[in-house]
C-alpha cells in the first residue's frame, strides 16, 4: 500500500469534515443566534481541524507498521510521544 | 482605513465574518505557496483592523498555521511535491525543539532573540534572493539519506517534467529544524521561514519541494500549541472560525496553483515573506 494516497485522504477527510461542522455551526449562529448547539458544532469543527495533523501522524505510524519499516515507526512514535508531552505540559502549566 | 472595533460590531455579524474570511483566504493562499503559516498576515490584520486582543489573535494565527498545513498538505502529499519521509524525519527535531523552546521561554530574553532571529532571516532572505541553489553545485553524497530513503521525485507541471532530487546534509536539516522548533515554541513564529531556506540552499532540494514539505510539517508543530490555546479558552470561536475557514480554502487554492507556477516565482514570494518577517521581528526586538 502506497503511503501517499492514504495520508492525503486522511488529511482531506479531516479538512472536509471540519469545514462541514464549522460552516454548519457558523450558519446556525447567524440564522438562529448563538446557542449551545451551534457553538458546540463550531467547537467540534475547530477541534477536529486541530486534531487532524496528529491523526495524520498516527495514520503514518500504522502505515509504517504495515510496511515493517522499523526506523520510521520509531521516528513517528517519537513525534507522537513529544506531541503528547507538549500537550500535557501546556495543559498543566496554563 | 477600515476600522471595525469589536465593541461596536458584534463579531458574529456576517460582514465582519466575511471580511476576516477573505483576509484569511489570502493568508492561506500565500502561506501554502511559501510553506509558512501566514501569521504575518493574520495577526496584524486581526489586531489592527478588527481590534482583536493580541492573545486571541495569536491563538487564531496558530489555528491558521494548522489550517494552512492541513488544507494544502493533502494535495502536496498526493502529488509527491511534499517529501513525506523527509518531513516526518525533520518533524522529530521540530516538535522536540518546540517543546524545548516552550520550556525555555521563562528563562531567556525574547527581545534579544527576536533581533537575533530577525538578523538571521534577513541574511537568509538575501542569500535566497541570489538564487544560489545547492542543486547547481556539487553535493556531498549522504549515506544516511540513502539509508533513510529520503530522496524524492515529483512531476513539475510548470516545467512539464519529472524532477528527481537527492537529499544531502541531513545534519544541517535536523539542526535547523530543531532551531525552527525552538523559535516557534519560544517566540511563537512559524518554523517555515527557517526550514525552507536550509532545505533549498544546503540540502539540495528544489524550492517547490521545500515549501511543500515545510507546509506538510508546520501543522504538526502548531497542533500541540493550538490544542493548548484551545483548552485554555484563548481560541475565540467568532474569530477563529472565519480564520480557519478562510485559510483552509485559501490553502486548497494555493496548493492546486503551486505546481503550475514556476519555481522562481515561488522563491520570490518566499523571499518577500521572509524579508517582511525579518523586519517585523527586528522591530519587535528593538521597540
Amino acid at each position: 500500500m502506497k503511503p501517499e494516497p492514504v495520508i492525503s485522504n486522511v488529511l482531506c477527510l479531516g479538512v472536509w469534515m471540519s469545514v462541514a461542522l464549522m460552516v454548519t455551526g457558523s450558519g446556525w449562529c447567524f440564522i438562529a443566534g448563538a446557542d449551545s448547539l451551534s457553538v458546540g458544532v463550531l467547537t467540534a469543527g475547530l477541534a477536529l481541524l486541530i486534531a487532524t495533523p496528529v491523526l495524520r501522524v498516527a495514520a503514518s505510524l500504522v502505515l509504517f507498521w504495515l510496511e515493517r519499516d522499523r526506523i520510521y515507526m520509531l521516528i513517528t512514535a517519537v513525534v507522537l510521544a513529544v506531541l503528547a508531552g507538549s500537550f500535557i505540559l501546556g495543559a498543566i502549566s496554563g | 482605513m477600515l476600522w471595525i472595533p469589536m465593541e461596536q460590531v458584534p463579531m458574529d455579524s456576517p460582514l465582519t465574518f466575511t471580511l476576516i474570511l477573505l483576509i484569511s483566504y489570502a493568508a492561506g493562499l500565500l502561506g501554502s505557496l511559501a510553506g509558512v503559516g501566514g501569521g504575518i498576515v493574520v495577526v496584524p490584520a486581526l489586531t489592527l483592523l478588527f481590534g482583536v486582543e493580541i492573545k486571541q489573535a495569536i491563538a487564531a494565527s496558530i489555528v491558521a498555521v494548522v489550517a494552512t498545513s492541513t488544507g494544502a498538505a493533502s494535495t502536496y502529499v498526493r502529488d509527491r511535491v511534499a517529501n513525506m519521509r523527509l518531513g516526518m524525519l525533520l518533524e522529530v527535531a521540530t516538535v522536540t525543539g518546540a517543546l524545548g523552546g516552550a520550556l525555555l521561554a521563562a528563562w531567556v530574553s525574547a527581545r534579544a532573540l527576536f533581533v537575533l532571529f530577525g538578523g538571521l532571516m534577513a541574511y537568509t532572505a538575501w542569500n535566497m534572493s541570489r538564487n544560489k541553489r545547492a542543486a547547481d553545485r556539487d553535493l556531498p553524497p549522504s549515506p544516511l539519506a540513502d539509508r533513510l530513503k529520503v530522496h524524492g521525485a515529483y512531476y513539475d507541471q510548470a516545467a512539464q517534467r519529472e524532477v528527481a532530487y537527492r537529499v544531502t546534509r541531513l545534519g544541517w536539516g535536523f539542526t535547523v529544524s530543531g532551531l525552527a522548533g525552538v523559535a516557534s515554541g519560544l517566540l511563537g513564529i512559524g518554523g517555515g521561514v527557517l526550514k525552507v531556506p536550509v532545505m533549498n540552499l544546503l540540502m539540495g532540494i528544489p524550492v517547490k519541494a521545500c515549501t511543500a514539505t515545510s507546509n506538510f510539517m508546520i501543522g504538526v508543530t502548531a497542533a500541540a500549541g493550538a490544542a493548548v490555546y484551545f483548552m485554555r479558552g484563548d481560541v475565540r470561536l467568532a474569530v477563529a472560525a472565519p480564520v480557519a475557514l478562510g485559510v483552509l480554502f485559501g490553502a486548497k487554492t494555493g496548493a492546486r496553483m503551486m505546481n503550475r507556477i514556476h519555481g522562481n516565482v515561488i522563491r520570490i514570494i518566499f523571499v518577500i515573506i521572509l524579508a517582511l518577517t525579518a523586519a517585523q521581528m527586528c522591530w519587535k526586538g528593538w521597540r
